[in-house]
């Protein structure tokens, strides 16, 4: 790490601090996104404790197969996110910007899966209001926390999406350099941050009530 | 070796692992365990959760600071849930006790 290195940025002296306080502040973020998501999750298990039975009906009517198939997606593009920022570290551009369009096609393949399965929840009448499908009251509380839940997650995945595509547009025409790229480690964190809150996400919303 | 073959050899292990471990929460969601069902659900869950930060998002072998950035959220996190959750649970068993009286008080109140 020399002092010379053009993705060095003022204030730092030195790349390993900088990529040091980079890497501090994306994990200080990912810390209050935690709680961010978390508070959406805490309303979630105290409505579940007050109607669990309401609640695990209503988890019954979402498509199993969207979510598992998408969990297996975007655990898939963590793993080319992954080997996208090592290969960054190993100065392997072209691999690293394989990973990183794989990344990209992957990330929106979960989104459209997803609309495939709000279009499907729509037609069910699975949106909370008069014409709910379901009779437990508490059944419209369940999915209001569905799609606020997932619809915040889908966005927070198209951030994502715009960080990653940005590393891999820019990368490729050479504007931004890969290697030793604080920009590489933090964006990558945060795709993994979005593909930790779907997998638990995953469990309380699919798994209801299949046994 | 080259240095490709063993970042994917690394990342590919654990992508596998959860896979697996995505079968399992799948096959187990099927099994009549009744109450047990959503505890297995969140546990497989949790470790699902452990494999992507410590090995694809780096936390085993980052500085102990970033660690302590990451605990820090867990911390608030835990301290949030035990807090709310008393009082959910306590406001639950006031409301039926004294189901009339109480129900005002609730954060919040039963639809049913």
């Amino acid at each position: 790490m020399t002092s010379s290195s053009p993705v060095l940025q003022p204030p730092w002296k030195e790349l390993s601090r900088q990529r040091e306080g980079a890497t501090f502040g994306i994990w200080v973020f990912l810390a209050s996104e935690m709680l961010f998501f978390g508070s959406l999750l805490l309303l979630y298990t105290a409505y579940r404790t007050l109607h669990s039975e309401a609640f695990i009906a209503a988890g019954r009517e979402t498509d199993i197969w969207y979510g598992t198939v998408n969990t297996a997606v975007l655990m898939t593009s963590s793993l080319t996110m992954a080997v996208a920022a090592q290969a960054a570290e190993a100065d392997l551009r072209r691999l690293t910007l394989r990973c990183l369009a794989a990344t990209v096609v992957l990330g929106l393949a979960f989104l459209v899966l997803k609309g495939f399965e709000y279009a499907e929840d729509i037609e069910k009448n699975l949106v909370p209001g008069q014409s709910f499908a379901l009779k437990e009251p508490a059944a419209q509380i369940f999915f209001a926390l569905y799609w606020i839940m997932t619809a915040v997650h889908a966005i927070h995945l198209s951030v994502g999406l715009g960080l990653v595509g940005r590393l891999l547009i820019f990368g490729g025409l050479r504007r931004v350099q890969l290697r030793d790229n604080p920009q590489v480690e933090v964006t990558a964190l945060y795709w993994h941050l979005v593909d930790v809150i779907w997998i638990i996400l995953y469990p309380l919303i699919y798994l209801m009530g299949r046994s | 070796m080259s240095h490709t073959f063993v970042i994917w050899r690394k990342n590919g292990l654990v992508w596998v692992g959860l896979l697996a471990l995505l079968a399992l929460t799948f096959g187990a969601a099927h099994l009549p365990l009744g109450g047990l069902n959503v505890v297995v659900g969140l546990a497989i869950a949790g470790i699902k959760v452990a494999l992507v930060a410590l090995v694809f998002m780096g936390l085993g072998c980052s500085p102990a600071l970033m660690r302590l950035a990451a605990a820090t959220g867990l911390f608030w996190l835990t301290l949030l849930f035990l807090l709310t959750l008393a009082d959910v649970l306590a406001g639950r068993h006031a409301g039926n006790e004294n189901s009339k009286g109480v129900k005002a008080e609730q954060s919040i109140s039963p639809i049913r």
